[in-house]
């Protein structure tokens, strides 16, 4: 028994992993999104709302988008590669595509090139000269055959219907050179500083509050950069420079160093992170931790899904006996046409109907959300009035179509266990019928129900789509279905791993319970 | 008697499963002949500018049936007469017969999708073009298009003529729609939907069934012949997808699409659904491949793949045609609570749109939820008694 528990344990490690994964590959196969605070010619643009704006951040720091995605290896960017990104917005003939591409690159960079940044500035504004001369120029024109701007590639530009010569590379004279330095100067500007983490929801743990504070320390020091527009783009450098100084080493990487960064600044590996903290991330919709969402909305789907559950069992057991004990009678072709007909109805359809008939024309029950507008106020007696008779109608179409499916299932099974031999000796004993029906037959054609019950349990937590979209009831269908169209791949993935992991462990306890019940059964 | 005899005896003997599978073939028929019933392009017309025949050169043209689906069945108004011949003709070898008549079914419609964009002409409003010039016209009964908005008549009563929205322009009074069915709220007729969107059902009903038999049937062979190290995980893939629930999963899968359509509407049903298939084929394959057959078809040294897919895989189709039955029924039920709730192609007719904005105009549009739901509620009941009947025929302990 005990062997059987554990390796039933361990086979639950696989699937739930298989799960997550699947999770991972969907957010990372989703259309990328991006924040939208770039113009078509690669220069910053305010006009994006600010909401906009932190949406996609949260949404882009809860899946590390910013990272690799198996293998970080940004500590071997070299020079020349960073010169050919910065350069895009200069370049003669480059896509918007492209040159939205090359700015997009670089964001993800974040402070890792700031090395890179430093030198190809400084050359820019007083070394013009190696800058011409030297391997970077030859790079960056080699870079320039083999890549080539896009619309050579067969991308062309809107209207351009013949294929015009490929311009030739920049000469490197002093225009561009001036152009490089204060794109550079700006990219420092953007990339160097640290950000304080924003937590949505809740208490912030003391390391982050102490980064926090340090980031912002930092954020003044380098105020007199940030923000002054006056300043031309060389004093400006030499202020970089100065701050730069200061920190060299933080880029200075040593084996072990880079091996970290390779393995563990990497999405795959924050997700697994994110996930053995239990931490679901936070949603970019509600701005709130996917966790508080889902403990905000369970009860409700609890109290509906438990509800109707216990109204199927209590009215489909008993019915599924009746019908059984009078097999083609009149009444159970009758229960059986019917039951049969509410196991083919739509439950859209009949949410609906219930709606307009008992919602809209009758006014007997309420037809939107879970309790009344002064709900605080009521008593407790008050309070569990209120929401029965809010969720009368919702229990009612969830309870319909399980119902069928379970009292056909009760109907099968006492019809296979009356015709066993012991209920024949229960018989011959000179019991009544009833004793017989209820005490001997019908309670082990109860067991089969136990494993029904595991496997209705994620449909107990993750509540009815359904049913909540049709009666707007706030749980955790009505979450997920919102999370779906707004594309908040969050709720979406934390909804999906919670539901996994809670009907693994169902299918696991009903499968325990059933060696209980049924103590023929043995498991090895 | 033939294994297949004795099958259909049994069914034969559940009356009400023949006439359900009659209705099945009823809706099948209705929404294959669809244009003929309703279309707003008449058969024949005296326009001088109109074609011969302006109904059959819209048949194949993308300006009135832009969707794939119409124009497969489209083609099927004129292929199914020839089918039904040929198999009163053939008293043998019907099977190979309906074969090539499918193949070259496929191969007309995959031919007709590549040219027809060539075939594309103007929209015309030929009620309106025929009433201007006087000319004179024969249309099909129901003189409307699936998706032709009216954009100046509103949400209507059923059996009565277009209620304008405030503010519009009448149209001459001969102009006037009459909707048998009422309207919905962009005053498209409401029978005419349902007629269109029974195509759209039982096309994403049987394809999406097919593709789960297809995936199913061949990993549940891999697994349930080899065994071992395949079994355990292609057994834990499928575990993994049913540990989800259904509806769940599939609104994950859909929030990636970025522009959702039918095909990968039954692409993501289909990814869906295999796991139940899966385990019913595995399930049979460990039972018969320890039988004696199989071991004689490997004592006469034929090769793994022929014994799985040509000995084995014949006996256990029973179960999974039962399994294919239901799963057309559920997922009918999953496509319109699909559209139900707002997922899924908005330029498809479908009948979880109609239940859906019925629900929205919930005072008006009663006549909206009653036609969606019941079409929806017909379809599925019907393929479950038809589905309960095959079960039960295909079980020897109940057969009478």
């Amino acid at each position: 028994m005990w062997t059987y528990v554990g390796r039933r344990l361990l086979l639950m490690v696989p699937t739930l992993f298989l799960i997550s994964l699947l999770n991972f590959a969907i957010v990372n196969l989703a259309p990328a999104k991006r924040p939208t605070n770039v113009s078509t010619t690669g220069e910053l643009d305010t006009s994006a709302s600010m909401e906009a704006k932190e949406a996609e951040h949260i949404f882009r720091r809860t899946f590390y988008l910013d990272r690799p995605i198996f293998l970080n290896t940004r500590y071997s960017l070299t020079d020349g590669e960073i010169l050919w990104l910065l350069a895009a917005p200069a370049r003669e003939g480059e896509l918007p595509k492209a040159r939205r591409r090359a700015f997009d690159d670089l964001d993800d960079y974040g402070r890792t090139i700031v090395p890179h940044l430093m030198r190809l500035a400084t050359l820019a504004a007083d070394d013009r000269e190696t800058l011409r001369e030297g391997p970077l120029r030859s790079d960056y024109e080699g870079r320039w055959r083999d890549a080539r701007p896009g619309w050579i590639r067969g991308e062309r530009p809107p209207g351009v219907s013949a294929w015009p010569p490929p311009p030739s590379p920049p000469p490197f004279d002093d225009a561009f050179c001036e152009r490089l330095l204060s794109l550079a100067v700006d990219r420092l500007g953007n990339n160097a500083p640290r950000r304080p983490i924003v937590v949505y929801g809740g208490e912030a743990p003391p390391e982050t509050l102490a980064f926090n504070r340090e980031v912002r320390e930092e954020q003044t020091l380098l105020r007199g950069i940030l923000t002054d527009r006056k300043t031309g783009d060389r004093e400006k450098l030499v202020k970089w420079a100065a701050w730069y100084d200061g920190r060299r080493a933080e880029w200075e990487y040593s084996l072990g160093d880079k091996v970290a960064m390779t393995l563990t600044e990497t999405r795959f590996f924050n997700f697994w992170r994110n996930l053995a903290h239990l931490d679901l991330g936070t949603s970019f919709t509600h701005r709130k931790k996917v966790w508080d969402l889902i403990l905000e909305r369970i009860d409700k789907s609890l109290v509906l899904s438990l509800g109707s559950l216990l109204l199927a069992y209590l009215i489909s057991i008993p019915l599924g006996i009746l019908s059984a004990v009078n097999h083609r009678s009149l009444g159970d072709v009758a229960v059986t046409v019917l039951l049969f007909a509410l196991y083919s109805f739509p439950p859209t359809f009949l949410g609906v109907l219930l709606v307009i008939f008992f919602g809209i024309d009758l006014k007997w029950f309420p037809v939107s959300a879970f309790h009344s507008a002064g709900y605080d106020e009521l008593t407790v007696l008050g309070k569990l009035r209120d929401t029965a008779w809010h969720v009368t109608l919702p229990m009612l179409t969830l309870t319909v179509a399980s119902l069928a499916y379970y009292s056909r299932f009760m109907k099968a099974g006492l019809l296979d266990v009356i015709r066993e031999d012991y209920v024949r000796t229960a018989r011959a004993k000179g019991l009544s019928e009833f004793v017989v029906v209820v005490r001997h037959a019908a309670r082990n054609s109860l067991i089969p129900i136990i494993t029904l019950l595991g496997a209705s349990l994620p449909v107990i937590v993750g509540g009815s789509i359904v049913v909540e979209f049709i009666f707007e009831i706030d749980g955790m269908g009505k979450l997920a279905y919102e999370a779906a169209i707004k594309k908040d791949y969050a709720v979406i993935m934390g909804i999906n791993i919670l539901v996994a992991v809670l009907t693994t462990v169902g299918v696991f306890l009903a499968d325990l319970a059933y060696a209980v019940a049924d103590p023929r059964i043995r498991y090895r | 008697m033939t294994y297949g005899e004795i099958v259909l005896g049994q069914f034969r003997k559940r009356r009400e499963a023949v006439w359900c599978l009659r209705a099945f073939l009823v809706i099948l028929l209705l929404a294959t002949y669809a244009p003929m019933l309703a279309l707003d392009v008449p058969f024949w017309t005296d326009l001088p500018s109109a074609p011969a025949s302006p109904w059959f050169s819209a048949l194949f043209d993308t300006a009135v049936f832009p969707l794939a689906v119409d124009a497969f069945f489209n083609l099927l108004m004129g292929t199914l007469p020839v089918l039904v011949v040929l198999w009163f003709l053939a008293r043998q070898r019907r099977l190979k017969m309906v074969l090539a008549w499918a193949g070259v079914h496929l191969a007309l419609f995959l031919w007709i999708l590549t040219a027809r964009d060539a075939w594309r002409t103007p929209v015309r409003d030929y009620p309106r073009l025929v009433h201007e010039a006087k000319a004179s016209a024969v249309f099909p009964p129901i003189r409307h298009h699936p998706a032709k908005r009216m954009s100046e008549f509103t949400l209507t009563k059923p059996l009565s003529p277009g209620k304008l929205q405030p503010g519009a322009t009448a149209p001459p009074p001969e102009l006037h729609p009459y909707y048998i069915l009422g309207s919905d709220n962009l005053g498209n007729d409401v029978l005419t939907r349902l007629l269109y969107g029974a195509r759209i059902s039982l096309t994403i009903g049987i394809l999406a069934v097919a593709i789960d038999i297809a995936i199913g049937v061949t990993l549940g062979a891999l697994a349930g012949y080899l065994g071992g190290v395949v079994d355990d995980a292609l057994m834990l893939v499928a575990q993994a997808v049913m540990v989800i629930p259904v509806l769940f999963l599939i609104l994950f899968l859909m929030s990636v699409v970025e522009k959702p359509s039918i095909y990968t509407i039954v692409l993501v049903i289909a990814l869906v659904g295999w796991p139940s298939i899966m385990r019913l084929v595995r399930g049979e394959f460990l039972r018969q491949r320890e039988l004696d057959y199989v071991t004689a078809a490997r004592a006469l040294g034929l090769k793994d793949r022929r014994v799985m897919f040509r000995h084995i895989v014949p006996n256990t189709l029973a179960p999974v045609f039962v399994s294919a039955t239901f799963g057309i029924a559920g997922v009918v039920l999953i496509e319109s609570t699909l559209a139900f709730l707002g997922i899924g192609d908005p330029g498809a007719p479908s009948w979880g749109q109609i239940l859906r904005i019925g629900y929205e105009n919930n005072i008006m549009g009663r006549h909206l939820i009653w036609a969606g739901g019941l079409a929806i509620f017909a379809l599925v009941l019907v393929v479950n008694v038809v589905g309960e009947a095959l079960r039960d025929a295909l079980d020897p302990k109940l057969r009478r």
